[in-house]
């Protein structure tokens, strides 16, 4: 069994198979699908790569024909693709309108996470949905690692992002510019459901990979 | 022919399976344990040949020797093991089981021991040569003895028995044309040392044969083997080269067309050793090349991995291959169950894990646009890149 994983960058896919590891998935399971090896160093300079845009290409792929999943369902092990968006990104990307009412709305990240998932199956032609595990991060991922830092709903934060590397930078961890070392604790399911109070969408996530697992393996 | 591998505690394998076909042909990134694979192997026929097996024996062999305690699997978080042992299990489900030990772990001058052989024949064991480590040391005789039981009866029960001649082929090209002489194995060194005299014991069918596959070299004319080492004494051999095999190229005038190896490039050198083993039947039956590509155009490495399974099977060879270039993937056919692909990863805890990579029956038909294997290596969705590129 084996998951694939098309993100904004690197470092989320890298938060992201930590977040696996709670679930028992090992990273020889998982396959980190990367945009970039589509191209070589010629036309490296291709602005989208590892981008909110580089995952809506290749959600959308060209005429019906999207590369990216329909190559890596070649493998019969090879049963569903995670596909990573940062909403904080939707306002400059075109879609503010998907952005719910936030004031007093206790449902924000759940709304606004739904929409998210319309918006990506409206890119995949409504292919692929039985296939695909939605890891919307709300507002960006690093407010997914925040939690493991501070017990206040992250989603709410401002910048989640600078708060992040304030709270990194304050304990003087380890490998202090790396969010894969950074995030190591997620792979203990233990820590990362005290984290689910903190980040809706995180605990989203979560679910769904967690019901992903149990109806692959049944 | 082998059927199955089980290795356990040996160098970056903790517990790994691997069901192999006829060519087996490994790929993953740099360290993920591809060698360790066929260094396994390498140890079991070393096993066979001798109950206390010295480096130099596996060296000999094609086995990066390394400190004992290197070499019994070495995990942070793990209690380390005492002893490796490898289990296999051939075609016709008889299974043989190898423990191998070392009196003390950080003796590097230590001879490696195999505490434990256990050959099983429709469930009952014919030999076991050895259960108990300790006596071998007390009883030579004991030993001998039973090692010459468990021969017997591998013999006996394997008529085709190969692994006592398994080798790991990892070519050099000085090596190749006669520069250097490491390894003395016959009938050609595993670096690729004596492929002229090689050829010189081929028959008029096997030459024939081999000749049919000039077309891969798209310059050659012709090859031949200055018997009588003349041609030296024209000048031919200025670097010394203690090869005889000579080369015709069809683009240079006839009195004036013939170079040595010394003079010719890597690639036919590669090529020619590869299909001279595959077509041999003094060559081990059973074998291993590491890094296959190396040399090679792209485009040869794909012909050539065609041909390769093709003769695999036509002169009954079983074999083992890591590779680093996608191109070689093109020349399988991962629709022949004969042919198998793996991919090696290392897991979180840093053992290797081998897994065969399939193909959906279904897009068959697609296979030659749309699911090219070297262009599925490339883009990452054999999931052996790297992570963090």
């Amino acid at each position: 069994m084996r998951f694939g994983i098309i993100a904004e960058g690197a470092e989320d896919q890298a938060v992201i198979r930590n977040i696996l590891s709670a679930f028992n998935i090992d990273r020889s399971e998982i396959i980190m699908v990367k945009p970039r090896l589509n191209r070589d160093a010629t036309d490296e300079n291709n602005p989208t790569i590892g981008t909110f845009q580089g995952v809506k290409n290749a959600c959308e792929g060209v005429d019906g024909i999207r590369p990216d999943f329909d190559d890596f369902f070649f493998n019969p092990d090879h049963v569903a693709m995670i596909i990573h968006l940062d909403t904080a990104e939707i306002d400059t990307q075109g879609f503010p309108f998907l952005r719910p009412i936030k004031k007093g709305n206790p449902n924000y990240c759940t709304e606004l996470r739904n929409r998210v998932i319309e918006l990506i199956n409206g890119w995949l032609d409504n292919n692929y949905q039985d296939r695909v595990i939605y890891a919307i991060a709300i507002e960006e991922i690093e407010a997914w690692c925040l939690t493991l830092h501070i017990k206040s709903d992250t989603s709410q934060s401002a910048d989640a992002k600078s708060k992040f590397w304030r709270e990194v930078n304050k304990k003087k961890a380890k490998n202090a510019n790396n969010l894969a070392e950074l995030t190591q604790d997620f792979r203990k399911l233990k820590i990362l459901k005290t984290c689910f109070p903190y980040n809706q969408s995180l605990k989203d996530f979560a679910d769904s990979v967690e019901l992903a697992t149990q109806a692959f393996n049944s | 022919m082998l059927k199955e591998i089980t290795i356990k505690n040996f160098k970056s394998i903790a517990n790994d399976t691997i069901e192999l076909g006829r060519v087996n042909v490994f790929i993953g990134e740099n360290g993920c344990g591809k060698s360790n694979i066929l260094e396994a192997v390498g140890f079991v026929s070393a096993g066979i040949e001798n109950q206390n097996i010295e480096n130099e024996l596996l060296i000999s062999k094609g086995i990066r020797v390394a400190k004992p305690s290197l070499i019994i699997s070495n995990f942070r978080n793990k209690k380390p093991a005492h002893n490796f042992s490898i289990n296999l299990i051939f075609q016709d489900e008889e299974d043989l089981n190898l423990d191998f030990s070392i009196d003390n772990k950080e003796d590097f001058y230590g001879d490696w021991s195999v505490k434990r052989a256990e050959l099983n024949v429709n469930k009952s064991i014919v030999a076991e040569p050895q259960a108990n480590y300790d006596a071998a040391h007390k009883s030579k005789e004991s030993t001998t003895h039973s090692l010459e039981k468990m021969a017997e009866g591998l013999r006996k029960n394997y008529p085709k028995w190969v692994l006592k001649r398994f080798l790991i082929y990892a070519l050099n090209t000085p090596a190749l044309r006669g520069f250097t002489h490491e390894s003395r194995k016959e009938p050609v060194g595993i670096y690729g040392e004596g492929l002229d005299v090689l050829l010189a014991s081929f028959d008029n069918e096997e030459i024939a044969k081999l000749k049919s596959y000039g077309y891969l070299i798209s310059w050659l004319d012709d090859f031949f083997i200055d018997v009588q080492d003349s041609l030296k004494f024209k000048g031919y051999k200025p670097n010394r080269s203690g090869s005889a095999l000579y080369f015709v190229d069809k683009h240079m005038p006839k009195d004036n067309s013939v170079f040595s190896l010394e003079n010719a490039n890597e690639g036919i050198l590669h090529v020619l050793f590869y299909l001279a083993v595959m077509i041999s039947y003094k060559t081990p039956q059973f074998l291993a090349i590491d890094n296959i590509e190396s040399c090679l155009n792209p485009h040869l490495c794909r012909y050539l991995m065609e041909e390769i399974c093709k003769l695999a099977k036509s002169q009954d060879k079983q074999l083992l291959i890591t590779t680093h270039n996608p191109a070689i993937l093109d020349g399988l056919n991962l629709f022949d169950d004969e042919v198998r692909l793996f991919e090696v990863n290392r897991t979180d805890k840093g053992y290797t894990k081998t897994t065969r990579i399939k193909v959906k029956p279904e897009i068959q038909s697609e296979m030659g646009r749309k699911y090219k294997l070297s262009e599925l290596w490339t883009r990452g969705f054999l999931g052996t890149t790297p992570d963090y590129f």
